[in-house]
């Protein structure tokens, strides 16, 4: 099996057509980092259009017609929860916002041909929220089964719920009240994002494309989880190669300026510069001001590997301690030091507990 | 490695593989104490590791997973698959409803195994589609095999598996397969196997019920959706459904001859 360069990846990404010219062997590298990446569905998208499948191998061509098929299935049954849910909510005069995944699936607004989501995040008001949970577990959705501490976790620190599934599909739906979490003292000014919401034709609602942006670049670049980066950051190019113009750039800048993500803005147009290299995103970077500081250059290094698809195929030098330091960072953002030392020992306690003797009875 | 070469050693190299599958062991730990072994399919591990006695099981249980999981082109149903003069059958079963052990024998007895265990279904002919994988052979069935076929090729005895002993049964030489084509599917039959039966039962399965017992046995009809659901509507209005309680392998070969093949 051959390793795949991070550049020679990385360029079929931000250029879809040089898959056409792949050879066999690298065909099968970049379909299995595709997979793991949750981006086989989105390169069939990018290469259907362009009318170069039918000339690929076979084997490549039932990959990704395989890959679509599940991808569209995938995103009617997202449009269907999320009708449904809107519908339910409404019931108690709630009004649900989507947000990543099925917020690009379900408005027209996104391009989202190809795109997998994990699960369903949707956004509520703060104090429509235990209403809206009582309301759902009353609808068949269920909690998911967490500990005592955990819950407390998520409803005293955390911006959401304890994930939640619909108990005859299965699908799961992450309830938020807020983009980022309250304990950290950088959780956004959430009026200021339900002030940007659109509505699509049949009723659902999603922030606007620049809220979105800022919202997906807050969820990319202060979490520790970074699995599918790669991802995010498609989702944040494709919605800036739809929306570019002077207005869409005013209302990002707006929301990153009232919220005070000037430095992660940066970062994360840096991020995409490196990774496909446009020149609307070079534009908005204050390239002396970024490179001046050792911390930025350190971060741009960092998240340029962290994001990448964790593959044995794809060859990708010190990525483990990329990972590691964005982890670490991600981990310092969402809390204070006091409350993540305390957090932290809590998780580990649990998980040697775990190792030695199991999960405690209920 | 020994079973994996004697099952599929002679089948063609690709230059391109669909899934990337492993087994392995589970720990470098578990390597010495006790070895289990896990499967992985592109570097993720889906299930719970098993001793290493039961690495090629594991592995035959693994590809059906990364199928039934992974591959939206055909409708992929539960069921063996008997081909002959280009006429299919399929025997949609329970499992302990004796259907490997009828699939051996049919295949032993001139009929071509298209599936022991998976029916992958052209998603616009309805035609069913040949898939080169052994027959899974478990506990008396081993022996009875050995038994009917003497020179048949049988991968060692796995024991203690979640569904007892099990052997895999190499169905046809790659030669051999190559040469299958697509084939109509015919017929639909149930089978139950009852050693205690001193004569045959035969059931007429309406088209309703044959739906639903295929539907329930599908694998995907969930993703693909209206495709799937147009498809089996179209073999079913074209085809017999039979259920069949037996003791004797020669009715149950003779029956199909007689009533299903045209």
């Amino acid at each position: 099996m051959k390793q795949l360069q991070c550049t020679d990846f990385i360029s079929i990404i931000a250029n879809p057509k040089l898959a056409y010219s792949l050879a066999s062997e690298d065909w099968q590298s970049v379909l299995w980092i595709l997979e793991t990446a949750r981006l086989d569905a989105w390169l069939a998208a990018q290469l259907q259009p362009l009318d170069v499948i039918g000339s690929l191998p076979d084997t490549v061509k039932i990959r990704l017609s395989s890959a679509i098929t599940y991808a569209k299935r995938q995103q009617q049954q997202v449009t269907y929860e999320c009708v449904t849910l809107t519908r339910l909510l409404a019931e108690k005069h709630i009004e649900p916002l989507f947000l990543k995944g099925a917020a690009y699936v379900i408005s027209p607004v996104f391009q989202s041909a190809g795109r997998i989501c994990s699960d369903i995040d949707a956004l509520v008001k703060r104090e429509e929220l235990e209403i809206a949970e009582r309301h759902l577990k009353m609808n068949l959705w269920l909690s998911k089964e967490v500990d005592d501490y955990d819950d407390k976790y998520y409803r005293e620190y955390a911006h959401e719920i304890p994930p939640m599934m619909q108990a005859e599909r299965g699908t799961i739906l992450d309830l938020h009240h807020n983009l980022f979490l309250p304990v950290s003292g950088r959780a956004p000014d959430i009026a200021q994002f339900w002030g940007t919401r659109i509505q699509t034709e049949n009723g659902l609602s999603t922030l606007s494309p620049a809220a979105a942006l800022v919202h997906s670049m807050i969820h990319l670049l202060m979490n520790e989880e970074v699995t599918f980066g790669l991802r995010d950051c498609l989702d944040m190019q494709s919605i800036i190669d739809t929306h570019n113009s002077e207005s869409f750039w005013q209302d990002v800048h707006q929301l990153v300026a009232d919220n005070g993500f000037h430095q992660e803005f940066q970062l994360l147009m840096s991020l995409l510069c490196c990774l496909f290299n446009r020149d609307t995103v070079k534009q908005q970077i204050n390239l002396e001001h970024f490179n001046n500081s050792l911390k930025n250059r350190f971060w741009l290094w960092c998240y340029c590997k962290a994001v990448l698809p964790d593959h044995p195929l794809l060859h990708n030098p010190f990525a483990g301690i990329a990972r590691a330091a964005v982890y670490c960072r991600g981990h310092s953002q969402k809390m204070p030091l006091v409350t993540l030392l305390k957090h932290s020992t809590v998780k580990m306690y649990k998980a040697m507990r775990k190792a030695l003797v199991g999960e405690p009875d209920e | 490695m020994q079973s994996a070469s004697l099952i599929y050693g002679d089948a063609p190299r690709q230059d391109i593989s669909s899934f990337c599958v492993a087994v392995k062991p589970a720990s470098l730990l578990r390597r010495l104490i006790k070895p289990i072994v896990q499967f992985e399919c592109n570097f993720n591990v889906p299930f719970k590791p098993l001793p290493q006695s039961q690495s090629y099981a594991l592995l035959e249980w693994g590809l059906n997973w990364c199928l039934a999981t992974g591959h939206f082109n055909h409708l992929l149903l539960h069921a063996a698959v008997l081909v002959k003069d280009g006429q299919a059958i399929l025997f949609p079963a329970m499992p302990g409803s004796g259907k490997s052990t009828l699939t051996a024998w049919l295949g032993i007895h001139g009929w071509k195994v298209y599936s022991d265990e998976m029916a992958v279904i052209d998603l616009v002919t309805g035609t069913v589609q040949p898939l080169y994988r052994p027959i899974c052979l478990k506990n008396q069935s081993i022996d009875l095999v050995k038994q009917w076929s003497p020179n048949a090729i049988l991968t060692p005895t796995c024991h203690d598996t979640a569904k007892g002993s099990v052997a895999h049964l190499k169905a046809h030489h790659w030669q051999e397969y190559a040469t299958f084509q697509p084939a109509r599917i015919v017929g639909v039959v149930f089978p139950k196997y009852d050693a205690s039966a001193t004569e045959p039962k035969l059931f007429t399965v309406d088209k309703l019920q044959t739906y639903e017992s295929l539907y329930s046995n599908a694998f995907n009809y969930h993703v693909l959706g209206q495709q799937s659901f147009e498809i089996l509507l179209n073999v079913v209005n074209h085809i017999q459904g039979f259920e069949v309680h037996y003791a004797s392998l020669d009715f149950m070969s003779d029956f199909l001859q007689d009533e299903l093949l045209s």
